[in-house]
């Protein structure tokens, strides 16, 4: 979807990033001081998320920028952390969880680059590995034809040796960062699926092909690269169509340069389905096989789970020994079930993620 | 307006009006649901009408203002004339619909069919939604929009259906689901949850299983109900206890969308029976077997009875079959 609207805080109206982000969008930046304005005008919108899609109001991060990924006690989480960035986006994905998470659904762009910036310079004062992305609240590449952030970020990341930041996308925009100095701390992160499941459910997204082709052109700019099957939706022949995905990665792709490659089935909070039912009435997501998880949300019955990872754990292993693919919010009965192990064993997920990009992206600590 | 429309009342003594001439189809005004006609029939033996029924000409007949279940069980008791209040053609139609609404609620507290459709009277005979406010607050009706807008799905359904939920048998906001589908879905529902008993949780599960197998199936979701499987549940099935056979359904419709939940919990209630626990122990499988925790559970009343307990529990444990509970079956 386009942004058709803009807004911004009245009392950030004279910051520089406004204007160049309102020249980019060849919009007017409408000054509000309550965001009421705009929630009023969503409520009053057929479909209130759609219409928060082409809203975009510039404003300040007064929380932190730096969050730990939410895990659960129950199912291994990474250790992945959220750089704050923004919230929510332009692309359409049916599934897509912030459609529920923000209340109501609005896109924001944080433009207090310098309140930023001090919190990774806090983070890198600890000298110890990390791994940050952007790619949690939002897309981490919409914002690249109108804002300078990857022109801040990955500079930023280049000079320094701790940790690598991971910018997310489901888009092709990856012309601005052919010539920034990245030293090899920017992994440039693809959301990845099926044709059939781009095409039913990433409304607006870029085609696999395409995305592939972003992924190789990285590559050839000395990006370390990762690949998220995630969200993996079950449906009939689904396991030969992510085997063939596997395929075409494994085709194009140079695996010494691929960081990691993460592998989640479809999962949301219960509330997400009847919006999911609304707003894709032609999708067939919301009618999976689900039970509720021990984190209650929704997940496909655990043997149906078990019986894809199953299938594309082996084919990883055969096409990628020497890729680290692992589990987004996976429990260790099926880490074993799959893989053989308990990342436990090896020291937890977290730790193995930091040795691989400790080894490939040359960081001390 | 109470105090003018009382006015205009008292100018006219009650009359018997000729019972045919009254036309019990227009029910322009009607209010009330059928209630317990016996005792109507019973009391208007025994002391006759207690209390008139309003009228008002129209045409060569007369309509009904307030009455309808009078009119109607002195007509079945073969009573030629009924006394009445000939109401005068100065009295407007809010008047009317007030009084109607009035006189129901002076015998009983309304039922949410009568609520509707006292509300839609208002609704219909007021000018502006000031008017409209006030009426509601005058007559102790609910002023909350909310309500207003369940009570009005519930006018949109079959008259069987209003019914139904008039009568308890279906909830309100089950009818505010029912009115999202076609008649000829609603008359289904309505079929199953008046036969078969069906209690409110029950209700939104059939609605949204029914649903949710139409969108997997690709069929809209009045051909679930046209499937074979379901008819030989619902229509062709040999047990005559409709509650049972409701569930028999609903067991049928959960299993269609879920089956390989379903395959797992019998697998695992055969094994659990392969055990040959005895009867006070209970051994519970893992909630929807995300994880293979089961748990056990059982009561005492004694020291002797726990250690006999613990016992079997120690037998349970070292059976082979125990192992099966922690296998998982592939799909």
């Amino acid at each position: 979807m386009q942004i058709k609207h803009l807004y911004v805080d009245a009392d950030l109206r004279e910051h520089p990033a406004v204007s160049q982000i309102s020249r980019n969008l060849g919009l007017a930046a409408t000054p509000i001081t309550s965001r009421d304005e705009i929630y009023r005008e969503l409520a009053a919108a057929n479909d209130p998320v759609g219409a928060g899609k082409e809203r975009l109001l510039l404003t300040q991060n007064k929380g932190a920028f730096i969050k730990k990924c939410p895990g659960t006690k129950e199912y291994i989480c990474c250790g992945y952390q959220i750089l704050h960035i923004g919230t929510f986006c332009t692309m359409d994905c049916s599934y897509c969880i912030l459609q529920a998470y923000f209340h109501p659904p609005v896109m924001q762009y944080f433009v207090n680059y310098n309140d930023m910036e001090a919190e990774i310079a806090a983070l890198l004062a600890q000298k110890q590995i990390f791994r940050l992305g952007t790619g949690e609240f939002t897309d981490s590449l919409i914002w690249e034809p109108w804002t300078e952030l990857s022109e801040r970020l990955v500079p930023l990341f280049g000079a320094q040796n701790y940790g690598v930041l991971e910018l997310k996308t489901k888009t092709v925009e990856i012309a601005r960062l052919q010539n920034l100095p990245h030293n090899g701390k920017v992994v440039l992160g693809w959301s990845v699926n099926t044709p059939k499941v781009i095409k039913e459910q990433e409304r607006g997204t870029a085609g696999l092909a395409n995305r592939l082709k972003a992924v190789q052109t990285a590559q050839s700019w000395g990006y370390n690269v990762a690949l998220h099957f995630d969200p993996l939706v079950l449906y009939e022949g689904c396991i030969a169509e992510y085997e063939t995905v596997i395929d075409q990665i494994f085709d194009l792709l140079n695996p010494a340069q691929i960081a990691w490659i993460s592998l989640g089935s479809f999962r949301c909070m219960p509330e997400l389905l009847d919006i999911v039912a609304k707003r894709f009435p032609k999708s067939k997501l919301p009618y999976g096989e689900f039970i509720t998880g021990q984190d209650a949300k929704m997940r496909y019955f655990k043997p149906l789970r078990l019986q894809l990872y199953r299938a594309l754990v082996k084919r990883l292993q055969r096409r990628g020994p020497n890729v680290l693919a692992y589990f987004c919010m996976e429990d260790p009965e099926v880490w074993r079930a799959t893989f053989g192990f308990n990342p436990e064993a090896r020291g937890g997920l977290s730790h193995m993620l930091d040795c691989t990009i400790k080894a490939m992206c040359k960081l001390k600590g | 307006m109470a105090f003018s429309l009382a006015a205009k009342l008292r100018q006219k003594p009650a009359v018997n009006v000729d019972i045919k001439a009254i036309d019990l189809t227009d029910r322009a005004f009607a209010v009330s649901t059928p209630q317990n006609m016996e005792a109507l029939a019973n009391s208007l033996r025994f002391a006759g009408l207690l209390h008139t029924v309003w009228l008002r000409p129209k045409g060569s007949h007369y309509q009904i203002i307030s009455g309808f279940l009078r009119v109607q069980s002195c007509l079945e008791l073969g009573w030629e004339t009924i006394p009445a209040q000939v109401l005068a053609e100065d009295i407007t139609n809010l008047e009317m619909a007030r009084l109607a609404i009035m006189d129901n609620l002076a015998a009983r507290p309304l039922n949410v069919l009568e609520e509707a459709r006292a509300i839609a009277l208002l609704r219909k005979h007021t000018a502006s939604e000031e008017a409209f406010s006030r009426n509601l607050n005058e007559l102790g009706l609910s002023q909350n929009p909310k309500h207003w807008a369940k009570l009005n799905k519930l006018l949109q359904l079959p008259a069987i259906t209003q019914q139904a939920v008039a009568g308890d048998l279906i909830a309100l906001s089950v009818g505010e689901e029912l009115a999202e589908f076609n008649e000829e879905i609603i008359l289904h529902f309505t079929d199953i949850f008046v036969k078969g008993k069906v209690g409110l949780n029950r209700q939104r599960e059939f609605i949204r299983l029914v649903f949710e197998l139409g969108c997997i199936k690709d069929l809209p979701p009045e051909a679930v109900f046209e499937l074979p499987e379901f008819g030989a549940v619902w229509h062709n099935n040999a047990e005559t206890d409709q509650r049972k056979k409701a569930l028999l359904l609903l067991e049928w419709l959960y299993q269609t969308r879920y089956p390989h939940l379903t395959a797992a919990r019998n697998a695992a209630r055969k094994k659990i029976a392969g055990l040959g626990l005895d009867g006070r122990i209970r051994l519970n499988m893992p909630e929807n077997f995300e994880n293979l925790r089961h748990s056990l559970s059982f009561s005492f009343e004694s020291k002797a009875e726990l250690l006999e307990l613990l016992d079997l529990c120690l037998k349970m444990a070292a059976d082979d079959n125990l192992n099966k509970l922690f296998q998982r079956d592939e799909v």
